[in-house]
């Protein structure tokens, strides 16, 4: 073996996590025992590491150290980390969002508009109704699915700050009334499904979702059957 | 080392085993009792934290030494603690003729490796540590084992140069030659 190789080894050589094995370390010695030079030069390794080794793990410890670490342990125990709570309350508010966006679009907000509702008496003509919306500037056309003869009310009211048609039809069946009120949205002012994503027809209790023609109409009655006795038959 | 159930045990059995070495290393690493006791103590509720994510028991030590450094690199960085004190003028075998015998104190020695940056004091301090193979440190520091060695034998170069130095001052101090 070269100088520079076991140069390279003494490093190893006295190591006590047994870096060499013993093959490599008697090599390593042989050689020491017949080149001066290295033996020198192990020598001064040797003597330079037995100075500093006792003096680098020459640190003393504090007393309250160990008792110190489980107090400290114990009180992190306890605590959530502030990742962890940023994560939940990030979640927090996107459920909250979530929820009030899914309201606002099942339950849109309505405020009646300064127009004065105007009532029929189940005679007006499709083609009236229809004009007198857009004379007001409201895009509306009534929903062909239901019964046009049950309508009783038209009136203007503001979802999303936007005017939008709602109709009132009535009917009254074994001394009962039953009122379905319907929204028309239309394709002008409100983006497909900006309000109804997700809903479909019947697919609640007391609100119904229909398409027709690009326009989509909110119905709410109180219930499936109601919502069938308007429908045209 | 125990192994228990519960990851209170577990954590509780790991300070046991090695809070001293632990401290001892911060000590070194980063010169102020104050500071190895902070550097101990976080290291262990990090540990508690990914107590998960230690895979084999006999790692524990090197797994809990590695996320020592890397609290004190954090640190460090942070606070602007760390120096870069070039080691450019210091050959990997250094000259052996001056030395004395007689050792330094501890006091000495941390002023020595304080002047050494981290990536050279880090591997100086667990080779006489003897807790960890050469193989064992390079993975803790994220580097080849030659790099290692080539750290390990310029930064024990640096520091047979300054407390050589500071060794002939002590011997000349003690025969009156300087005053």
């Amino acid at each position: 073996m070269e100088c520079h190789e076991v140069q390279q080894l003494l490093a190893f050589v006295d190591r006590k996590c047994g870096e060499l094995d013993d093959t490599e370390r008697e090599i390593v010695q042989q050689h020491l025992d017949k080149c001066p030079a290295c033996a020198e030069l192990a020598r001064a390794e040797r003597q330079f590491d037995a100075l500093i080794a006792p003096v680098m793990v020459d640190v003393p410890v504090p007393t309250t150290l160990h008792q110190n670490i489980l107090a400290k342990l114990d009180a992190d125990r306890g605590r959530v980390p502030w990742k962890t709570a940023l994560a939940m309350a990030a979640c927090l508010l996107i459920a909250v969002t979530a929820g009030w966006v899914w309201f606002q679009q099942t339950h849109p907000e309505l405020k009646s508009a300064d127009v004065p509702q105007l009532f029929f008496n189940g005679n007006q003509s499709v083609e009236s109704v229809e004009g007198y919306l857009a004379d007001r500037g409201v895009d509306a056309k009534l929903p062909g699915i239901i019964d046009g003869s049950l309508l009783e009310e038209v009136d203007v009211v503001h979802v999303k700050g936007k005017p939008v048609a709602k109709f009132t039809y009535l009917r009254i069946e074994n001394g009962q009334k039953n009122k379905a009120y319907v929204l028309a949205l239309s394709p002008r002012d409100f983006r497909l499904g900006e309000l109804t994503h997700g809903m479909k027809i019947a697919n609640m209790n007391s609100v119904f979702v229909h398409h027709e023609d690009g326009y989509v109409f909110i119905v709410y009655c109180s219930s499936l059957e109601a919502f069938r006795q308007f429908l045209k038959a | 080392m125990p192994w228990f159930g519960s990851s209170k045990s577990a954590i509780e059995a790991m300070v046991e085993a090695h809070y001293v070495a632990l401290y001892r290393f911060a000590y070194r690493l980063s010169g102020s009792a104050q500071l190895a006791e902070d550097l101990t103590q976080e290291t262990f509720c990090l540990a508690q934290k990914k107590l998960h994510q230690l895979r084999e028991e006999e790692r524990a030590k090197s797994w809990l030494f590695a996320i020592l450094r890397n609290v004190y690199l954090h640190q460090a960085r942070s606070s602007k603690l760390e120096k870069q004190v070039s080691l450019d003028g210091i050959p990997e075998i250094a000259d052996r003729s001056t030395e004395n015998g007689a050792g330094p104190d501890s006091a000495q020695l941390q002023k020595a490796l304080n002047e050494l940056p981290e990536a050279f004091r880090t591997p100086l301090i667990l080779y006489y540590f003897e807790d960890f193979s050469y193989k064992e440190i390079a993975e803790q520091m994220n580097v080849p084992l030659g790099t290692v060695m080539s750290r390990l034998a310029r930064g024990k170069a640096f520091l047979r140069q300054r407390l050589t130095d500071q060794s002939d001052l002590i011997v000349k101090a003690n025969q009156g030659e300087v005053k």
